[in-house]
């Protein structure tokens, strides 16, 4: 199931811990886990494409 | 083609050189260029939503079958029957859909209905609504009926036009035959399902069918209803009558002048019920 269920529509709401959400003053080197964690997310999501939790 | 096909749904395994991935190290200067490369394919996949290629490559084994490396266990989950294909072959897009999977080693065999692949198929896409899934969001070509229906209805299902008129709550023909007096004729002027009509004695009509129609639905079952409009040009009111089928191919209409009860040619309309005989 994809992590998408979880974020918000607002942005500034999806500041959760790496690598669930870009907060505030996040490390350097949280970056790529984050961008990582969402080509995941996003691949899981279209994998099951006609259901969206 | 969106490149999300080369991502992977462990995170930690999506380390590709930026902009394609986000490897340990990168540098900061990469950041920009991922998301922007991220945005470009995220669009592009949203541009060609119905479709999803899973990056998988399609080798093709014979004019309906290619080869994927992939189990069949994972690929029976993907490549489920009835499930709509778009293939690259060459550069030709052949659409079609899965037929069935099976094991060939370690990789799957996918036969489809598609009758032309070529040694030049190169990858796919596959469609996100899965007609085996149980539960389907939206009626599927599986959700239809495409075969012969008659009086049984599942509700959930859509009708196709060519399985609606087997229904028995359908006419099964119908038409307007008119009579000339200087012509002395009958002639078909409209008509659903009638192949001719012909008449060799005053005041009856034999009415042929295209798809024959049977009454099986019961002895006493005689759907066929019309009235008589009288000859053309000076229309009056005859009595229509048909008590039957005199085969599943034809039924005569008799047509009495109301004055004298005698028969008489008159113009008709019809409307026939029962069963056709073949799809």
């Amino acid at each position: 199931m994809s992590n998408i269920k979880n974020w918000s529509t607002t942005p500034s709401n999806n500041d959760d811990d790496p690598p669930h959400g870009a907060p505030e003053g996040w490390a350097v080197d949280d970056v790529n886990l984050v961008v990582r964690q969402q080509m995941a997310d996003h691949r899981t999501q279209w994998e099951d494409a006609q259901w969206f939790n | 083609m969106s490149n999300i096909k080369n991502w992977r749904v462990t995170a930690s395994d999506n380390t590709s050189a930026a902009p394609a991935g986000a490897p340990e190290g990168w540098a900061p200067s990469a950041v920009n260029n991922t998301i922007r490369q991220q945005m470009a394919d995220h669009r592009t996949q949203w541009q060609e939503a119905p479709w999803f290629d899973w990056g998988h490559v399609l080798v093709q084994t014979g004019t309906q079958a290619f080869r994927v490396s992939i189990s069949n266990t994972v690929a029976s989950t993907i490549y489920t029957a009835g499930r709509r294909l778009k293939m690259v072959d060459g550069g030709v897009t052949i659409a079609g859909e899965v037929v069935a999977t099976s094991a060939s080693g370690s990789n799957t065999i996918v036969s489809v209905s598609s009758s032309n692949l070529s040694a030049s198929l190169s990858s796919g896409s596959i469609s996100i609504f899965d007609p085996g899934s149980v539960t389907w969001p939206v009626a599927s070509k599986m959700d239809m009926y495409t075969d012969t229906i008659t009086s049984s209805v599942n509700s959930a299902k859509l009708v196709t036009p060519a399985a609606l008129k087997h229904h028995v709550g359908v006419a099964k023909a119908w038409g307007y035959v008119a009579y000339s007096v200087t012509g002395s004729n009958y002639t078909l002027i409209n008509s659903w399902n009638v192949l001719s009509v012909t008449s060799t004695i005053t005041g009856l009509v034999n009415v042929y069918f295209q798809t024959s129609i049977s009454d099986s639905t019961g002895p006493d079952f005689k759907p066929i209803f019309g009235s008589g409009h009288g000859p053309e040009g000076s229309p009056s009111p005859y009595i229509f009558s048909a008590p039957g089928f005199n085969s599943p191919s034809y039924f005569t209409a008799y047509l009495y002048k109301p004055a004298t009860g005698s028969l008489g040619d008159s113009s008709f309309t019809f409307v026939v019920y029962g069963l056709l005989e073949s799809p």
